[in-house]
Order: C-alpha cells, then structure tokens, then sequence
C-alpha cells in the first residue's frame, strides 16, 4: 500500500496509524529507501509495509520480528494468519460417532499368542481397509442372534460409549462417522432394538438355562452402549486414533486461526470507527471471507486430488487435504487482499 | 490338522456366554478358532472337546452358536427377513458437497 505524507506528519506517528506500532518506522524508512528518515516531505508517496508482507516477514528482518509492544497502541498479533488456513477433515468435534475396538496390532495379541505357543492373526486396519461384517445381507442371524455371538452375521458390534467405547474390551479404538456410514448405506441399531431383539428370542425360547441365560445378556447390553451397524463401513467414515488425535489437534490450529480472525476483525472495526468508514470492515471481511473460503475450497480439492492418485484415506488423504487447504488459504487470501486494498489498503 | 488351543485355554477370562463381537475376543474367535473348528468333522469335535476339557457350559454354547443346534432355523429367516422388511433404511444418501 501506498501513503501520501501529509502536514505534521512523522514516519513514526505513520508506523503508529498505518502499522499499529511507533517503533516499525525503520521498516517504512528501510523499504522506501530513505537514508534521512527526519526529513520527508508533504505530498511525498511512501510505500508501508502490507499486512501480506508483515505476515511474510518481508519488511523486517528475522531478529526484529515479534512485535514491539507500545500501552495505547495496536499492535496486530495475526503475522503468520494466513498459515493457519489448515484445515482439519471435519470441523464439528460433536459429530455424531460410535466406537468399535479392533485387534489390529500383534503386541494386543502377544498375551493370547504366548499362551498358545503360536501367532495369532489380528484384523486389517478398518481405517484403511473398512469395517465388513461376517455374513451377507440376507443373513437369517438376526439383532439378537448377533448379539448372542452367532457367527455368519450382516451386523458390526460398536458402542456408544464415549470417547474410547466399551472399556472392558480389549482393542484398538476406531471412530465410525455415523453420518458417513449412513451415506455409504450401513444402519444403526440402537440398544432398544438390541433388547426387542433378545427378548424376541427370549419368548420363543423354552429351555430354563437357556433362558437364564438369556436374561442376564439383557441385562448386560445397555452398560456396554451397545449399537450395531448393518452393512459394510468404508474406510472413508473411520477414523483410527493417529487420524482421531490429528483432527482434533487441527481443530485447535483452526480455533487459534478463527481467534486470529476475529482479533483483525476488531482491528478493523475500530479503523471503522476512527475513520466514520465501513470501509475497514468491508475490505476485512472480504480478506476472511476469501481466505477462509478457498482455504476450505482447496483443502476439498486437495481431497479430491489425492483421491484422484489412490490416495483416499489415512495420513496421505490428511496431508493432501493439508496442502490443498495451505494453498487454498494462501491463494485465496492474496486475491482477497487484492480486491480489498481497492476498498481500503491495510 | 494341528491343534490349536479352544477359547477358554487362550483366553481364560472369557465367560462362554460372552459373545465375542468386539475385541481380542471377537478376534481370538472369529479370525483363529472358528474357521479350525469349522475344518473339523463331528468325530474330530467331540474328540477336541475331551481332549480340552470343554465344560458343559462350554460345550452348550459351541453347539448352539457355533453349530447351530436346537435352534429352528426356517424360523429364524422368517423373523429375519420380517425384520429387513420393517427396517428399510429411510436415511437420504448425501451426495458430495462443499461442507460436511
């Protein structure tokens, strides 16, 4: 951006106005080239260091930084915002999940392996491979069937339980995405239709001990949260914990970007107020808007691009993403800023 | 065929009417022992079975769960496929879109 120096004008009340910070002056001094920083003169054009450029790090040197603080002065904590346009696969950490515990590793099965003098072979992993039950669709084991242990099964156990489900199993937690597998075309059945279940069998079945028995797996499903999942999950909709604790993580990154957003916004909004100008806030809605719009646009498309080369799920599917959403935010903040500074420079 | 120990030599806490869907149980069960057990003719079962020392609780529920004995089968479709009827997934499928 450009400034044209007005009367009574000094390059450290413009450094205060223009950058937040008296003390940036050299900055303006360095970048305009001015070996006599005292003498400027009215209706002279400075170039001042952009918000873009601040946030590179180009109009300071790397010792200078972390910003000099000054009481009564604004000083804008949002250097490096455009980087936190990384986006985490989902946004909504309350997004409806069940948990299925899986052997996966050999070491879960070292005790049972010694036991029996020999290896014992655990399942792939769902987040890559998916979650596929044992029997077919139109497998005559019904809910209650299935929950009694009969093999040949169209249903998967899971559990409410939150947040690693039922504790008492030994296994690897993996988190299903409810919505997703619904969208694949699997169903949920809730610890309701479980007990309906038994108790169907419970009716029809005559055999006193089978039927103690019977009863006390009743009165064992609701502890457990029990929940079972018709039809085959895709890999797509789970989440082991490297890719569970990632996400979560990067919903903290994106907390920290939006309170950075917010921050500038304030920013803005006094900018409005000292000046009797929408302006401010217009042009700094528009530089969230695209940013966070195309970082969100590119992190899709970063998807959808490492898909396109076979990479659908796991940590390649997060680091396509990643990129596609750094690049998105980037991109999609210059071009925001662009037509920003045309409404008011920053 | 070689041996291989039954669910409650490998795993000694199991409780037989545990139904071994989740866990090292269901692994343990399903990816190990049951596809032996399936390998077995009737005599090489009950020979198993001494050779263990399946208790009768034990022994019950192999026959019931994994062998499928005294229970009517025919009836089990029936209720099966009355069951599939009356839970026709009504979820709309979502198709990709911009936000998730």
């Amino acid at each position: 951006m450009h400034y044209t120096i007005r009367p009574g004008d000094s390059l450290a009340a413009i450094a205060l106005r223009l950058m937040g910070d008296a003390g940036r002056w050299p900055e303006i001094a360095r970048l305009n080239g001015l070996t006599r920083p005292d003498t400027i003169l009215v209706g002279q054009t400075l170039r001042i260091p952009s918000l873009v450029a601040q946030a590179h790090g180009l109009a300071r040197p790397r010792e200078q930084r972390l910003p000099q603080r000054h009481p009564g002065t604004e000083t804008s904590l949002v250097p490096a915002r455009f980087r936190l346009f990384i986006l985490a696969d989902e946004v909504n950490p309350l997004r409806r999940k069940v948990v299925r515990r899986v052997i996966v590793n050999d070491r879960m099965a070292a005790a049972v392996a010694a036991r029996i003098g020999r290896p014992v072979k655990v399942f792939p992993n769902p987040s890559v491979w998916g979650l596929h039950p044992s029997g077919p669709p139109t497998s005559p084991v019904t809910v209650g069937r299935h929950v009694q242990g009969h093999g040949n099964s169209p249903f998967l156990s899971a559990s409410r339980a939150w947040p690693t489900g039922a504790r008492r199993f030994t296994g690897t937690p993996f988190w299903i995405d409810e919505a997703q597998a619904r969208a694949a075309g699997a169903t949920f059945h809730e610890s309701d239709e479980i007990l309906a279940g038994l108790r169907d069998i419970l009716r029809r079945t005559k055999d006193p001990a089978s039927r103690a028995k019977l009863e006390e797996l009743i009165r064992k499903v609701p502890s457990d949260r029990e929940v079972l999942l018709r039809g085959s999950v895709p890999a797509s909709a789970i989440k082991g914990p490297w890719r569970m604790g990632a996400t979560r993580g990067l919903q903290g990154v994106q907390i920290i970007g939006f309170a950075m957003t917010a921050y500038d916004m304030n920013t803005a909004a006094q900018k409005s107020r000292r000046t009797h100008s929408m302006r401010p806030v217009a042009a700094e809605t528009l530089r969230q808007a695209g940013g966070w719009g195309a970082a969100w646009a590119g992190a899709k498309l970063g998807l959808l691009g490492g898909a396109a080369v076979g990479v659908e799920t796991g940590p390649g599917a997060l680091l396509t993403g990643l990129i596609g959403g750094a690049v998105g935010g980037v991109a999609g903040y210059y071009g925001a800023d662009w037509v920003a500074d045309h409404i008011d420079e920053n | 065929m070689e041996d291989l120990p039954p669910p409650w030599i490998a795993l000694p806490d199991l409780d037989p009417q545990e139904p071994a869907t989740h866990g090292l149980a269901e692994a343990y069960v399903s990816l190990n022992w049951l596809p032996f057990w399936e390998a077995l003719s009737t005599d090489e079962r009950a020979a198993y079975l001494d050779r263990w020392n399946a208790s009768p609780e034990w022994r019950r529920v192999i026959a019931e769960r994994y062998q499928g004995e005294g229970i009517d089968w025919a009836d089990e479709a029936r209720v099966a496929a009355e069951w599939r009827a009356s839970h026709v997934d009504t979820a709309p499928r979502r198709k990709w879109r911009f936000w998730r």
